[in-house]
């Protein structure tokens, strides 16, 4: 009887035990996720008192702000699209450095591609020219 | 000559963002609540006014608000206007409203600046003028001047009015 309540003991004990090591671990592999993520949405993230600066390179009142609002979002287990849909609503698309891929911003996105499809094909004719009066 | 080209076009672009076009313009104004000043109340701005008025986050530590003080009262005797103190303490906000007059028809707390995101506020001083439905219909980024005023702001409140 006795050495079955001690049994009993023993269990709750490497219970409590295992909880307490896993526990922060799992604490500080969320926060590591949140500070990654805190990160590269900074990254993205214009400071609008700093010329062409990220908030992440800004130690600026309105970048930390800015770092604050992201993190209580975060916290939030809110997602990146949502946190850049509510910096856009406030700020307008100015705030963030890679536009969105929509109808109104889809010449920045195609016009590259374009560039260098215009430069292989002028640099082909001109080759194949080249080359025919060679 | 280049360089004075560049020059002048980056000033040009200087100007451009200071007035960034705000996308909180003819939206109705954030719901968040905002503590009084020297008083133990929170209040929704829409349950304040149902008239023309208008919003201006300043501070004591910031000298563009000390300029803007002429321009704020000469607004303040048109519509009534809501000072959001953005990031400051109560002993320098009375020593800034004793200093340059007190023009506010009542003023909240922004402690945090958290207030100010939802508004759109990247760099005070900012004031905001919101109709009676409860629209914002016109943001100015910087120090108010009298000229903005006579040029832009009383044609507005005559016309929403």
């Amino acid at each position: 009887m006795k050495d079955k309540k001690i049994f009993k003991l023993l269990i709750l004990f490497c219970l409590i035990f295992s909880t307490s090591l896993i526990y922060p671990k799992i604490s500080k592999d969320n926060e590591q996720t949140i500070e990654k993520r805190l990160n590269e949405i900074s990254n993205n993230v214009r400071c609008l008192v700093c010329r062409n600066q990220s908030i992440y390179d800004s130690n600026s009142d309105f970048a930390n702000d800015i770092k604050k609002i992201i993190m209580i979002h975060l916290n939030d287990n809110k997602s990146d699209e949502f946190i850049y849909k509510f910096l856009k609503s406030k700020y307008g698309e100015y705030i963030l450095f890679k536009p969105p891929f929509q109808i109104n911003t889809l010449i920045l996105w195609i016009l590259p591609f374009i560039l260098i499809i215009c430069g292989l094909i002028f640099f082909t004719f001109k080759f194949l020219k080249f080359r025919k009066n060679d | 000559m280049i360089i004075f080209a560049i020059n002048l076009d980056v000033k040009k672009e200087d100007k451009k963002i200071d007035q960034l076009k705000s996308p909180l313009i003819n939206k109705n104004i954030p719901k968040n609540p905002i503590r009084l000043f020297q008083k133990n109340e929170i209040v929704e701005l829409k349950n304040v006014y149902n008239e023309l008025y208008a919003i201006n986050f300043f501070a004591s530590w910031c000298l563009p608000c000390k300029i803007e003080a002429p321009a704020i009262k000469l607004l303040s005797e048109k519509i009534p206007v809501f000072g959001v103190a953005f990031k400051d303490e109560e002993k320098n906000i009375l020593d800034f409203l004793k200093t340059f007059g007190n023009p506010y028809d009542n003023i909240g707390i922004d402690r945090n600046g958290l207030l100010g995101i939802e508004w759109g506020v990247y760099g005070i001083p900012e004031t905001f003028i919101i109709n009676k439905k409860g629209q914002i219909i016109y943001k100015y980024t910087g120090p108010l001047e009298i000229d903005e005023l006579e040029k832009n702001i009383y044609d507005l409140i005559k016309n929403e009015r």
